[in-house]
């Protein structure tokens, strides 16, 4: 398990990562999303032991992270853009990280290197970008470290990659102890991959919850009442996040579950009602906004 | 807990990321080395060398104490310094470092092996194939112009004196890569780790000359501990003492000695450095700010006094040249270590600081506070004292000749160098008569208040009144002072110490030199030059004058021990042409015959009994005439010295004339 305590971070005055607690259990695909400049790439540098926290700790399985080599056995951290040195194939990482990482799974690299259609003897340097973050997501994956930390590893990969990457995620979760955690601001690929999510905004976790959870616990409904008064009644009882209206149709993003959400609106005798599907992404808007974040900056 | 990853394979690794460097460096060595020393070694050179040692010697300077070789261990040690830790300066390099299960320092040291390896491994192999073509050649157990100095000996000495200069040129490179994050902030530092204390001392002097009316410029400053710390001191001496053929083992240890605690800085460092400050120039706030201090109140000093010398002390122009200095020199730090030019001057407590700092400096220099030109022993605290000054022998007027012989046999001196009679502690007047020194002190400038209201703001005669002073003080110490005087005050309170035989004879060499050892007599107007080459004797003189002339062969001599005629010849040929042309141009007065062996020795008695008897106030009345003498001193060199024919030479003047130098004709 990784626990995070207080966990506080400033560059030049100022303040990436401000407080942040919170912890990622073992057994799951986390991801950590948040706006630009949230604090998420910090976040993963603290957690992999390059940065040193200003304040709080960071402990990896009850060991602290920061040049604790014992700890830092048990993750490997893939950043934005990997470095690969001068010149290097694929095959001379698969050599360096076998040296590094005495877990390294050499036959099942070479295997999904076949699957992905990696050449092991072509030069990173004469890849794609998206072709040179698969290589690092399977040297990841092969390094049989217990945590792997991936930073905006999956922008630009394409929806098949992902797909991909999720099923062999979902294979090594299940098969020994192993825990994706992931960053990213991309909301829709972050949905095909994690089943729990941290909320970073502005150096603070604002939530962190299994994605199903939250699905559950917020919903978008839209609807006809034409008593005014008892619409106003309803938006009393209900925890409103987000309301639009457009004549005499509203639409809501309330929070609480679904048979209590649905039972207030019934209540007020609507003309029409109906459950929408909620996004992550459209989850996310919602949160930030109640925090006064403008919406348009965070699609991205 | 100890890592399970090999730290040979880490090493290897390491190594391999350097290919380029190595391979360049071991086909570069590979080349120099047992290719081109099997040319060397080629029969038909061989063959035709009939001195094996001296043989060895070129060698020896090909292969080791060549300076060229010794550039080549400059650059390498700085260019895998700079490639061991340039990943310190890239963002995305320093995450995948760091995030490695493995200790910093054991980064740290896999890099600095690596770099040392990449350089010393092809040097040693190539050197060791080196050793072996020559060891087939049979040569390789010969001795060279060291005793027990065979070419392996020699070999070995060389690599341990090319290691230490690799290795703190190295470090100090890493340290400099460490303390940035930026490669061009780095050879910045290095630049400064090669020339700040040397550079504090020489601006020292600076203002201490400015300043201080009693300073004295030390002669040695070249020898001076500060220049000393300079690496670069460091490295010409080890080149300087392994082209002798001599093994630096004291300085050799000193380097490696310091590249350990170099090393040892840089591991601290290293462990304390934040990963986020890949990229910015300076990597160390803290050290950053010091650093600017230190820079920026030298320079401000410096650009100060230079605005206010310039101007003629004007106080305005100071006062701008402290403030425009001080903001720019400040203003270009920040800008380095910002890169923004908003923020040049966001640290304003420290520009304020440095301000103050270098007023409180210069105050201590405009009003002495530290009482230096007022400083004068107590008489119980001095042991001894020198004395020497630039009137009786300015600078100039004692040259050191070179002899050469062209083909027709013309024998030709040439000025190589002047000696700096000031300087040369060694013709300075050593006395214990410390009550003539006190009160020759005493009534200089520094401590006589009627010498300005006297003398206006130039004191007379200020071209011939300093006289330089050493306290050789009891307690083991040692201080120089420079006092400058009215020539009333001079003539009155030198005398008494300068019209001593023993003073004259010290300081004055023309009275040391055996007569028979005087070549030649020249005589000119005192307001002219005399020529800077001469022609002694031509035809069938010169075997006789190049037998005379003994040990003291000059460097510059177109025989050679065989007695055969060298290519030089051709120089001395030019050589002899132009000492014709400079003696035409030059004022000279000959006398009617070439004087005599015995003519010279007399005339050179006339001379020393002259100067023995002379009075200081004959020295310092103006004179129409000067001679010079020119004459071979103990160590075989040949001398010219200058001396002016003043009314106390009366004796020296009168035999001129005797001897046909026309003297009153051409006055």
């Amino acid at each position: 398990m990784i626990e995070m305590a207080g966990i506080s971070k400033s560059f030049d005055g100022i303040r990436a990562l401000d407080n942040v607690t919170a912890q990622i259990t073992e057994g799951s695909v986390y991801g950590i999303v948040g706006t630009n400049g949230a604090g998420k790439s910090t976040l993963l540098r603290v957690l992999a032991g390059i940065l040193r926290a200003d304040s709080g700790s960071v402990r990896i399985d009850d060991m602290e992270v920061f040049e604790n080599v014992r700890a830092k056995e048990r993750i490997c951290f893939i950043p934005d853009t990997p470095h690969y040195f001068t010149n290097a194939r694929v095959r001379d990482m698969l050599e360096y990280y076998e040296i590094i990482y005495p877990g390294f799974q050499r036959s099942r690299f070479t295997d999904l290197c076949g699957k992905f259609e990696l050449d092991l003897n072509r030069k990173l340097s004469t890849f794609s970008k998206g072709m040179k973050k698969q290589v690092f997501v399977l040297l990841g994956i092969c390094a049989g470290t217990r945590y792997l930390l991936c930073d905006e590893t999956f922008d630009g990969l394409d929806p098949v990659v992902r797909q991909a990457v999720k099923s062999i995620f979902i294979d090594e979760v299940l098969s020994r102890q192993f825990t994706p955690v992931i960053a990213s601001h991309n909301l829709r690929e972050m949905e095909d991959i994690c089943d729990h999510v941290g909320l970073l905004h502005k150096g603070g976790i604002l939530f962190s919850r299994d994605l199903e959870d939250m699905k559950t616990d917020i919903h978008k409904v839209q609807y006809v009442i034409m008593n005014p008064a008892k619409e106003q009644e309803l938006a009393d009882e209900l925890d409103i996040i987000k309301k639009d209206t457009r004549g005499n149709l509203s639409c809501i993003t309330a929070r609480g579950s679904r048979e209590k959400i649905m039972a207030a609106i019934e209540a007020k005798e609507p003309l029409f009602y109906e459950i929408l599907p909620l996004s992550l992404e459209e989850i996310f808007i919602s949160e930030t906004e109640v925090i006064g974040y403008d919406i348009k900056d965070i699609i991205g | 807990m100890t890592s399970k990853i090999s730290s040979a394979k880490l090493l290897k690794e390491a190594v391999k990321r350097d290919g380029a460097a190595a391979i360049f460096l071991l086909v570069g060595f590979f080349c120099y080395y047992p290719v081109i020393g099997m040319l060397l070694l080629h029969d038909s050179w061989f063959d035709s060398v009939k001195n094996a040692q001296q043989y060895i010697n070129e060698l020896y300077m090909y292969g080791i104490a060549n300076p060229f070789l010794f550039c080549v261990t400059f650059g390498a040690a700085l260019l895998l310094g700079i490639l061991q830790f340039s990943y310190l300066h890239s963002a995305e390099k320093v995450d995948f470092y760091h995030s490695l299960p493995v200790r910093r320092e054991k980064i740290f040291g896999i890099r600095y092996a690596a770099g040392a390896l990449v350089w010393l491994v092809p040097f040693a192999v190539n050197i060791l194939l080196f050793v072996l073509v020559c060891a087939m050649r049979g040569i390789a157990i010969l001795e060279g112009a060291a005793a027990g100095g065979s070419l392996p000996v020699l070999l070995v000495e060389g690599i341990l004196a090319h290691s230490a200069c690799f290795l703190l040129v190295y470090s100090l490179t890493a340290l400099a890569m460490i303390l940035t994050g930026k490669v061009f902030a780095a050879l910045a530092v290095v630049i400064v780790f090669c020339s700040y204390v040397p550079a504090i001392r020489l601006l020292q002097e600076v203002l201490m000359e400015f300043y201080f009316n009693t300073f004295y410029a030390s002669p040695d400053l070249g020898k001076s501990f500060a220049v000393h710390c300079s690496p670069v001191y460091a490295y010409i001496r080890i080149c300087g003492d392994t082209m002798k053929q001599v093994f630096p083992a004291d300085i050799v240890i000193a380097m490696v000695l310091i590249s350990a605690l170099i090393c040892a800085l840089c591991l601290y460092l290293y462990r304390r450095r934040n990963s986020e400050m890949a990229g910015k120039p300076m990597a160390f706030r803290k050290i950053a700010r010091v650093a600017k201090f230190l820079l920026a109140v030298p320079i401000t000093l410096i650009c100060t006094v230079f605005f206010y010398a310039v101007t003629g002390e004007n106080l305005l122009w100071g006062i701008f040249g402290w403030i425009f200095s001080l903001l720019l020199i400040s203003g270009i730090i920040e800008f380095i270590y910002r890169m923004d030019i908003r923020e040049v001057f966001c640290d304003k407590k420290q520009i304020a600081l440095t301000g103050v700092v270098t007023l409180a400096i210069l105050a201590v220099f405009q009003m002495d506070l530290l009482g230096y030109d007022s400083w004068l022993p107590e008489k119980t605290e001095v042991e001894s004292v020198n004395i020497g000054s630039n009137f009786v022998m300015p600078a100039g007027c004692l040259g050191v000749y070179e002899q050469s012989v062209a083909k027709d046999g013309t024998v030709v001196l040439g000025v190589t160098d002047y000696v700096d009679y000031e300087s040369d502690m060694d013709l300075w007047y050593d006395t214990g008569d410390l009550d003539a020194v006190f009160d020759l002190v005493k009534h200089s400038e520094a401590f006589d208040d009627g010498f300005s209201s006297e003398t206006g703001e130039y004191p007379d005669y200020y071209w011939s009144g300093r006289i330089a002073v050493t306290w050789h003080l009891k307690d083991g110490t040692q201080k120089m002072r420079c006092y400058e005087y009215t020539a009333e005050n001079l003539v009155k309170w030198l005398a008494p110490l300068w019209e001593q035989e023993d003073y004259k004879i010290q300081t004055n060499p023309v009275l040391n030199v055996d007569p028979e050892d005087v070549l030649m007599v020249m005589v000119a107007p005192a307001d002219s030059y005399f020529p800077d080459a001469v022609i002694m004797r031509n035809g069938n003189t010169a075997d006789s004058m190049t037998e005379e002339n003994g040990s003291g062969q000059t460097e510059y001599a177109g025989i050679t021990e065989d007695g055969e005629k060298t290519d030089y010849a051709d120089v001395a040929e030019h050589t002899a042409e132009y000492a014709r042309e400079a003696m035409a141009e030059a004022e000279l007065l000959s006398p009617q015959k070439p004087l005599s062996g015995a003519q010279l020795k007399k005339l050179a008695e006339t001379v020393q009994q002259d100067l023995k008897e002379e009075t200081l106030a004959e020295t310092l009345a103006g004179h129409e005439w000067d001679m010079q003498i020119l004459y071979r001193g103990e160590n075989g060199r040949v001398y010219g010295q200058t001396i002016n024919l003043s009314t106390g030479l009366a004796d020296t003047i009168a035999l001129l004339k005797e001897y046909g130098y026309e003297l009153e004709d051409a006055a």
